[in-house]
């Protein structure tokens, strides 16, 4: 039947030239306002349902470029000001066609320049927000573009407001040539500045994000967030492919991609971008001084480990290795599912912007009892899948560097730090040595020695090496009765003595590795049962006592201190 | 009401039929030959019987055998249909003697209008027109010549108890006379077994104009408006419309008349039809009365409202017409295409074999009378008719325009048919200004052939087709 269909198309198609009165209709282009296909998959939705998903493709999920009007109604609360100067044109080396090129952008965006700042609040949060606007001459970094940025950070300094940049931009502008090249330094410079003066300076790279502004203001974020799919990019995809006449791997200088590489701290869906700010704006703005639970918070965790495990873990005549076997035991809880038990408003912030993410190694910002803090915890797994991809709990030394990088933003701005603690050490392996962990472990214990933000460790369950010792170099260090802290693995402390694996008991019992040992050893300053009994309650009035006694004293003089007066004791 | 009918035909008709039946909740019984086993009727039937072989004199005219099922089956009636039995006057005696009820006039009215010559004597009575000629059964040769040279020629002699143009031929001056006199006396003759003859004026290239007639067994008649019945190739309707463009309702009113004058002649009962010739004067002569549903009663149905067949089933039930002739009206415009399974190219050669498979137009005032389905296998020995399309519209051109569109969709696999040929020819001029005659499709048929190539499927597809995109 087909091909009777078929035919019979054809034979009218001849009728019609046969016996048509009137012209054959003529072709039209779709109206622009009635439907607007996504440009990644192709599928066409109404304006109406674009607007409603703010213009992001409900199949694909592709997040549309978005001008500097629908970008404010997004983010910000109604009311909210302008606080740029009117742009005026100038030409600094006198490039032909610039001025129409510009008066053009000018007249037909929402925008008077490739940048836009308002004063305003999210979700009742003060702050300066900068929009970037790619329809304006591709968002590019021109003069004005870089003195309105210098001028909005030095009002955030005088007004201690934090400031926000949405950035979309194709790079330097072509058109002010070397000037424009000089902003890169210059916005630099203002930036460094204003966090240097305490400032919170945030980004969130959008579609597209590359060039000049990646190699500037975009990168230097304390915080970096991103919208999925966003390109983000330094020598962009043309021009790379053109210079080195190569295919691009597939997903390539995506917001994902980076994310991996650890260059941006999350990618946030647009409809949640809102709400992210606002919570990053809070815990960066938080009035509290001390760690404050209620009563109802300090209730102690049992529904987290079962009876049988708990009874069991209750005995105190436990021989070392069986500690040991119990530190290791996969079903043991977490150090993730401790801090969820400690801290409220949880969001974790990624990369070393060096090379990766590890995520053996988690942290970010959390609230513990209602204080701002800085977590930092290492990670198992909790699944054959997971350990594997988790190296079983060892961290690489981007995992180190990115702690670093993360109590470096605590310190700045006051936050204590927390780590929690279970890894049977840092990974040997030829990544790892190529990228130098013996560095990563040295560079974090000179680092947190120095810190002048309290900071408490708590060991949950092993705690080997270097590994361990490289997140746990804090003002006070708690363990769970049944954690070990090791110099190595008892096996491998066995095998490297006695060249004897099967006297890893032996090994165990002298290595002093448990929990009691470490506080005979005045390595650890307190125990706590495998329940957490009193632990929220020890770590609150930890950092409490440590806030009010740290204001005055250099940390690294109380560590040596802390060295003479344990060998004196011995 | 009756509560079981034997339908003594078969095809699309014996359907209709069937489903009006249906519809009166009235029991049917169908009859077929052997080579109609698979046939649509006696598949939709509840009740069927085979009673005979192919050829018709063996089966559907085989009135012995229809008569024999009726009363074994207990049926109350007999609907004939159209041709076969329907206008035998015979059967229909049969049937009443036998204690049924033939579905239309009686034996006798059957054959007094049958008898042409008596008829055109009973219409100079009842006061309708019929063209000039001899005032009955001609005497001899001499008696024709001298009627001809009065009314001048050409002339058409007929046979009188004929029909469908046998034993009819025309004349064109004396000389022709004693040949063609000759000649059809004999195939008069040996047709009807009848060899009187009766002669008339010839009236050229006239418009073929029907009007549908109803009436009851106390006498009342109305008419259900006229139909053109003008678009024919070789006496054979092949488009028929309602109602003809080119009557003025001056002239529709005065037909109308002599329409219901004609029937009144006779002691008529049912549906039947009094057919015309309009020429170009607009002079319309008497030609005959069909004594019978016909095959285009569908778009008289569709402007009346009026389902014929039920309205045939309920007068010879005894019942009063539905409506009076003031009450009826004809709403907008009906075009029947009548689809043969024949080959125009080939000079009309019959196509018969297997419907592979078929698209039926549809959609709002549409109506497809047939009884083909796929995997049907048209049998050579009947009718070459699969089926009937008949559309309503508002007025003439949006009918026109709705037929087109359905023979646009009507898609039929596994036989040849004249389709393409009736698509075009709704797109004549002559079609699109409803001043054609009886002769214009012939006329212009070479014309429309070439044209018709253009929309023709053909049975193997594959040859020709351009893969659309």
């Amino acid at each position: 039947m087909k091909d009777f269909f078929n035919l019979r198309r054809n034979q009218l198609e001849k009728m019609d030239k046969l016996t048509r009165l009137r012209a054959p209709a003529k072709k039209k282009e779709i109206p622009a306002n009635i439907f607007t296909a996504c440009p990644k998959c192709g599928k066409s939705f109404t304006h109406q349902v674009w607007h409603e998903n703010l213009y992001v493709c409900p199949e694909c999920n592709k997040h549309l470029r978005l001008g500097v009007k629908a970008r404010l109604n997004l983010i910000m609360d109604d009311d909210y000001e302008f606080i740029d100067e009117p742009a005026e044109f100038r030409n600094p080396i006198d490039f032909p066609g610039y001025e129409e090129k510009w008066r053009n952008a000018y007249d037909n965006t929402d925008a008077d320049e490739a940048i836009v700042f308002v004063k305003g609040t999210i979700a009742e949060q003060p702050c300066i927000v900068g929009v970037m606007d790619t329809n304006f001459l591709m968002g590019s970094l021109g003069s004005i573009v870089g003195e309105r940025i210098i001028k909005a950070l030095e009002l955030a300094t005088q007004e201690e407001l934090p400031v926000i940049i949405f950035t979309a931009s194709g790079g330097a502008r072509m058109q002010e040539a070397i000037i424009s090249l000089m902003q890169m330094r210059y916005v630099s410079a203002a930036v460094g500045k204003f966090q240097r003066a305490g400032g919170l300076y945030i980004t969130v790279m959008t579609d597209p994000t590359t060039g000049g502004v990646t190699a500037s203001y975009a990168s230097l974020g304390n915080i970096i967030l991103t919208e999925p799919g966003t390109l983000i990019a330094f020598a962009g995809p043309r021009v790379i492919r053109d210079t080195i006449k190569e295919e691009l791997p597939e997903g390539f200088q995506t917001a994902e991609h980076l994310e991996k590489r650890g260059f941006v701290d999350r990618i946030i869906e647009r409809k949640d971008i809102k709400i992210s700010l606002a919570k990053l704006l809070k815990m960066h703005n938080s009035k509290q001084v001390k760690v404050e639970f209620s009563d109802a918070d300090l209730e102690p965790l049992r529904c987290l480990i079962n009876d049988k495990k708990l009874n069991e873990q209750k005995s105190d005549n436990l021989t070392a290795f069986e500690r040991v076997k119990m530190a290791r035991d996969p079903d043991r809880i977490s150090p993730k599912q401790v801090l969820e038990y400690l801290c409220s408003d949880i969001f974790e912030l990624r990369g070393d912007r060096l090379y990766g993410d590890d995520q053996t190694i988690c942290g970010g910002l959390a609230s513990l009892g209602g204080l701002p803090i800085t977590y930092i915890y290492t990670q198992k797994g909790d699944d054959l899948e997971s350990r594997i991809k988790l190296n079983f709990g060892m961290p690489h030394p981007e995992g180190y560097r990115k702690a670093r990088r993360l109590m470096q933003e605590a310190e700045n701005f006051g936050r204590p730090i927390l780590t929690i603690i279970d890894t049977p050490g840092a990974y040997p392996g030829i990544g790892s040595e190529n990228r130098g962990m013996g560095e990563a472990i040295a560079q974090n214990l000179r680092f947190m020695s120095a810190l002048k933000t309290p900071t408490i460790a708590l060991i949950t369950g092993e705690a080997g090496s270097g590994g361990a010792i490289a997140l746990a170099c804090t003002d006070k260090l708690f363990m769970l009765e049944n954690a070990v802290y090791t110099i190595l693995s008892p096996e491998g402390f066995a095998t490297i003595l006695w060249k004897d694996v099967s006297r890893v008991e032996e090994a165990s019992t002298n290595m002093r590795l448990t929990a009691e040992d470490m506080y005979e050893l005045q390595v650890c300053d307190q125990i706590f049962p495998d329940d957490l009994t009193g632990l929220k309650r020890a770590i609150a009035d930890t950092f409490n006592q440590l806030l009010e006694e740290k204001a005055n004293q250099m940390p690294e003089e109380k560590i040596i201190q802390l060295m003479k007066k344990s060998l004196i004791n011995f | 009401m009756f509560r079981k009918i034997l339908i003594a035909n078969r095809g699309e008709i014996a359907v209709r039929i069937m489903r009006s039946c249906r519809e009166m909740g009235i029991e049917t019984v169908m009859i077929y030959s052997t080579a109609d086993k698979h046939a649509l009727h006696v598949q939709l039937a509840r009740e069927a019987y085979c009673i005979g072989g192919p050829a018709p004199k063996d089966s559907y005219l085989n009135m012995q055998a229809i008569l024999t099922v009726a009363l074994a089956t207990g049926c109350e009636a007999i609907h004939p249909g159209y041709g076969l039995l329907s206008e035998n006057a015979d059967f229909a005696d049969m049937v009443e003697a036998a204690g049924l009820k033939f579905i239309g006039p009686s034996g006798k009215t059957i054959d007094v209008l049958g008898d042409k010559a008596n008829a055109r004597r009973l219409m100079i009575e009842a006061g309708v027109p019929v063209p000039p000629g001899s005032d009955g059964v001609l005497t001899d040769v001499q008696q024709a010549i001298e009627i001809a040279n009065q009314i001048g020629y050409p002339v058409l002699i007929k046979a009188s108890a004929g029909g469908g143009g046998r034993g009819m031929r025309r004349v064109d001056s004396a000389e022709q006379m004693l040949q063609a006199f000759n000649e059809a006396t004999l195939e008069a003759k040996s047709a009807f077994g009848d060899g009187s003859l009766y002669l008339e004026k010839l009236i050229e290239n006239p418009k073929h104009i029907e009007f549908q007639i109803l009436a009851d067994q106390q006498g009342n008649a109305i008419h259900l408006g006229d139909r053109d019945c003008s678009w024919q190739r070789r006496k054979q309707k092949v488009i028929e419309e309602t109602p003809c463009t080119r009557l003025s309702d001056d002239l529709r009113i005065k037909m109308g008349e002599a329409a219901i004058r004609a029937i009144k002649s006779v002691e008529y009962e049912g549906a039947g039809t009094v057919e015309f010739v309009l020429d170009k004067q607009q002079n319309f002569y008497f030609i005959e009365v069909n004594t019978r549903i016909q095959v285009e009663h569908p778009v008289t149905e569709m402007v009346t409202g009026i389902d014929i067949v039920r309205e045939q089933i309920r007068i010879a039930n005894g019942a009063g017409l539905p409506i009076t002739q003031d009450e009826m009206q004809i709403k907008g415009h009906a075009i029947e295409c009548r689809i043969n399974a024949e080959k125009p190219s080939d000079n009309f050669r019959p196509s018969p074999g297997k419907i592979n498979n078929y698209i039926m137009p549809g959609g709002r005032s549409v109506r497809i009378d047939s009884a083909i389905y796929p995997g049907y296998e048209i049998s050579p020995f009947y009718d070459s008719m699969v089926a009937k399309i008949i559309v309503h519209g508002n007025n003439r051109s949006h009918a026109i325009r709705r037929m087109r569109r359905c023979l646009e969709e009507l898609i039929i696999d596994g036989v040849e048919t004249n389709a393409a040929l009736l698509y075009v020819s709704l797109f004549d001029q002559s079609m699109i200004r409803g001043t054609y005659d009886t002769s214009t499709l012939e006329n212009k048929l070479d014309e429309l052939l070439k044209y018709e190539t253009v929309f023709h499927l053909p049975t193997d597809v594959e040859i020709n087709v351009e893969e659309n995109e």
